[in-house]
């Protein structure tokens, strides 16, 4: 490879400049994806971003790639659509919590089970930020927000166990502000050969004053340091019910057959005569 | 008799539509005009399913209200059913079932050992087969072409072939040696060639033609949840599958199908998705999403009468205002609705061509009438592919794009409105398509500037189709004193009803409209040249004479309109055109 086709972050610029607070969690996600695509040496001509709806989904226009900025909870489905027409390209998604856990959630439990190839990146900052702070399906109970005033009183959904039980073959979380480890969980994701998830926790600097980055880094720590065992079903379950401390890095990773290797058929040329023979 | 109408009638699970279809080949191969059409409820087991074959000596293109020929397979269904047979009608029926109702007068009931005939040739499911053996025996036709068909049908499953052949012999000789046969009670001479078709006609049923245009278009993935009366281009399309290539996605939801299909788009190839009114309610998001990334987009919306679940397994034309308008905002789209299966194959591939023309949405919409009843077609029509042509898109193996410094301008002002589409994986090729308002580039761009320009782009597309839609056709002599007006699958029945009309001395004339959004230029004055009007229409409140009067205004004051579920009977519009 020439240096001039060498992929390096300014590869990926577009001169639009992101939208988000200073401080917004989603700034370490951009970086720590582009720097993953740099390491992994992806041409953005190869590359298709799927986008959501949200603070997250308003990255599209600040990656250089083939994008699609999609609606509200359906970054899977158009993913999933570009990578059975075109299975040479990487397909990633981006979405918030909002847009997968709320509107998209049938479409995260069916890409489970499918296994296409594709990345799944959900930006979870456990609130709906750029509609001005409502509460998410991950917002904890008892938080306060302008859908809730007296405090949320549902539960909260578990993305990773869902994900898991729905026959998520790559389950990992991240963290923004740990931008090291997330570039190489993108990697992994990306690398793997079929649906990975990777929830990413993230801060929001405007809205969430709870789940702030000081808040978070108390409660993380490494799967990796703690030896998890990324092939045992059972205890990536167990891993994914944690909450009082909040484990980093692949809960779970298994190989099974892609979903578009699976129904792809070898063309062959349509004989029109025989078919309308059967109208006889 | 120069038409003869054989209706089955049974429980579901009783192989009424094999039955049916097998019957309906027989005569098509006996150089006969054929219509079938099927009523069921919506469940597997039991309830009142009928499936009719009409057959004539020359085109027929609907189904006649009542019938000549009844088989009934249960009392049921023999109950329901004697309301709806003509005069001197043949009823063939169960032996076993006890004669104790009331029966119309002058009908020519035929109780046959159905029931013990099948028993003794594999079983009671073998009872339609018996019948079918009757049927013949009765009117003095031959096993021969009909022996074929069954090996055809049943030749995959073993014995089945063998004991439906027995069954059928065993009912034909049956009645032959009770020496009755129905020449006196139906006319039944020249209706048969029995040196074969002279025609080279087939039998298609207007899914499966839609299925077969999308082929012929090159559709190279199909996704559809399943919905009736959609299903059948699914079904059919996967059959097909390993020859064609075509990847046949069954997503989670009409949601998922209508984004899959557009993530394919994007990706380069054609692609499309189907359903029904309630899916397609569903799909709306998707669609307004085709119209912002100018991405080219088909779906066969195949309507059943609604609102809500309505009536699954019948039919209407209720939905032409939702497609014309369904999705939020403005965007141009080509909505096309074929009158028969011919339609709806070469219009199914010219939906593709001008999506892709456009780079917009185009909605292929008919109905469980045209969708799920099987018509006698030029086999010749299905022959002529049409010419593929994709438009402003630069493929993987075209020319190179040369080094943008950001992004490639796809969304750039052209004059046409439509601009150069390079697939992923093209070098240089990278822009966003962008649900948020955009720029050249699909950068989010909020400015007004650039959202008046935007707007425009995709609005005068608009324009430049409408060009190129033509004005409805005209059946029958070119002045009238009547004219019908009609859409999509009503021509069946409005044909049918204009051809028994001009036998007399009145002529009557018919216009089709295959094309319905955008409406052609130059409709007013079209329409204006004819003398009477009346609209015929299968939904409450004469859509297509909504659109025609916002269009053009001129208002269709006379008006045939049906909405029970039932497709029009050409009895009962020209009982209408009379008063």
């Amino acid at each position: 490879m020439s240096d001039s086709n060498k992929i390096t972050l300014a590869s990926f610029n577009t001169n639009y400049q992101p939208t988000w607070c200073p401080g917004c969690g989603d700034f370490g996600i951009w970086t720590a994806l582009k720097m993953a695509l740099v390491d992994l040496q992806i041409p953005t001509h190869q590359l298709a971003i799927v986008y959501g709806i949200g603070c997250g989904g308003n990255m599209a226009s600040t990656i250089k790639c083939y994008g699609f900025h999609s609606l509200h909870g359906r970054t899977l489905p158009v993913a999933l659509g570009i990578k059975l027409a075109n299975k040479n390209l990487t397909v990633i998604a981006i979405t918030g919590d909002g847009d997968q856990y709320s509107e998209g959630t049938n479409h995260l439990i069916h890409l489970a089970r499918y296994n296409a190839n594709l990345t799944l990146i959900v930006c979870n900052n456990q609130l709906f930020s750029l509609t001005t702070g409502q509460t998410s399906p991950t917002s904890d109970q008892g938080i306060i927000s302008k859908t809730t005033p007296k405090g949320e009183v549902k539960q909260p959904l578990n993305p990773l166990a869902l994900s898991l039980i729905s026959g998520a073959t790559f389950v990992a979380r991240g963290a923004a502000f740990e931008i090291q480890q997330l570039k190489e969980l993108i990697k992994k994701a990306i690398m793997h050969q079929g649906f990975a998830h990777l929830d990413v926790l993230q801060q929001c600097v405007t809205f969430n004053k709870i789940n702030t980055v000081d808040w978070y880094k108390e409660k993380i720590y490494s799967l990796e340091q703690a030896k998890h065992p990324t092939s045992d079903f059972k205890m990536a379950i167990e891993k994914s019910q944690e909450h009082a401390k909040l484990p980093l890095g692949i809960f779970y990773q298994t190989q099974k057959p892609t979903y578009e290797k699976e129904i792809t058929n070898v063309p062959i040329v349509f004989d029109f005569k025989k078919a309308l023979a059967e109208f006889i | 008799m120069d038409k003869l109408t054989i209706k089955i009638v049974g429980p579901a699970g009783f192989g009424i539509k094999v039955t049916g279809m097998m019957l309906a080949k027989y005569f098509l191969r006996s150089d006969c005009f054929v219509f079938a059409y099927t009523e069921y409820p919506s469940l597997i087991r039991g309830g009142h399913n009928t499936f009719q074959v009409d057959i004539a000596k020359k085109e027929i293109n609907s189904a006649a209200e009542k019938c000549n020929v009844l088989i009934a397979l249960n009392k049921d269904s023999l109950i329901q059913e004697l309301k709806n047979i003509n005069t001197n009608a043949l009823v063939i029926y169960d032996e076993q079932i006890e004669n104790n109702f009331s029966l119309p007068k002058n009908i020519n009931l035929l109780p046959a050992p159905l029931m013990e005939i099948a028993k003794n040739n594999g079983g009671d499911l073998m009872k339609n087969t018996v019948a079918l053996g009757v049927l013949l025996g009765a009117l003095d036709l031959s096993l021969e072409v009909l022996n074929k068909i069954l090996a055809e049908t049943f030749g995959h499953k073993g014995s089945m072939a063998e004991q439906n052949k027995k069954a059928l012999q065993t009912g034909f000789e049956w009645i032959k040696n009770k020496q009755i046969s129905s020449k006196n009670i139906i006319q039944f001479t020249g209706l048969i060639n029995s040196q074969g078709p002279k025609q080279d006609n087939m039998f298609i049923s207007g899914n499966q033609a839609c299925a077969l245009g999308a082929i012929a278009a090159d559709c190279q993935l199909y996704s559809a949840y399943p919905m009736t009366p959609a299903s059948e281009i699914l079904h059919y399309l996967v059959s097909k599958q390993q020859e064609s290539g075509m990847l046949v996605h069954q997503p989670e939801d009409e949601i998922a199908a209508v984004h899959v299909a557009l993530g394919a788009s994007f990706a380069g190839i054609r692609a499309a998705c189907g359903t029904s009114g309630g899916g397609f309610a569903l799909m709306n998001e998707g669609l307004s999403l085709s119209g912002m990334l100018e991405l080219p987009l088909v779906i066969f919306e195949v309507m059943r009468p609604a609102p809500a679940t309505g009536l699954p397994t019948w039919t209407e034309q209720g939905d032409l205002m939702y497609v014309v308008h369904g999705g939020h905002g403005d965007f141009p789209r080509l909505v096309l609705a074929p009158g028969n299966p011919s339609e709806c194959f070469s219009l199914t591939q010219q939906a593709f061509n001008l999506a892709d023309k456009y780079q917009i949405p185009a909605i292929v919409l008919f109905d469980k009438f045209l969708a799920e009843s099987t018509y006698t077609v030029e086999k010749n029509i299905f022959s002529k592919i049409k010419k593929k042509s994709r438009g402003k898109i630069l493929m993987l193996n075209q020319k190179q794009l040369t080094e943008n410094k950001t992004l490639f301008a796809r969304y750039k002002n052209e004059k046409d409105g439509v601009s150069l589409r390079p697939i992923p994986g093209i070098l240089n090729g990278e822009y966003v398509a962008n649900s948020d308002e955009h720029d050249e580039f699909g950068l989010t761009n909020e400015s007004a500037i650039s959202r008046t320009e935007q707007m425009k782009k995709r609005m005068c597309k608009m324009t430049n189709l409408k060009k190129e839609i033509p004005l409805p056709k005209i059946y029958g002599p070119k002045k009238a004193p009547v004219t019908l007006v009609c859409w999509g699958s009503t021509l069946g029945p409005a044909l049918d009803a204009m051809y028994e009309i001009n036998k007399a001395k009145t002529q009557i004339n018919l216009i089709h409209f295959s094309y319905l959004w955008p409406l052609p230029l130059g409709l007013d004055k079209f329409l204006k040249q004819f003398k009477k009007l009346i609209l015929v229409e299968n939904n409450f409140s004469a859509q297509l004479g909504n659109l025609i009067r916002q269009e053009t205004g001129i208002e269709i004051k006379d008006k045939i309109l049906k909405y029970d579920g039932r497709p029009f009977w050409q009895e009962e519009i020209i009982k209408a055109i009379k008063k």
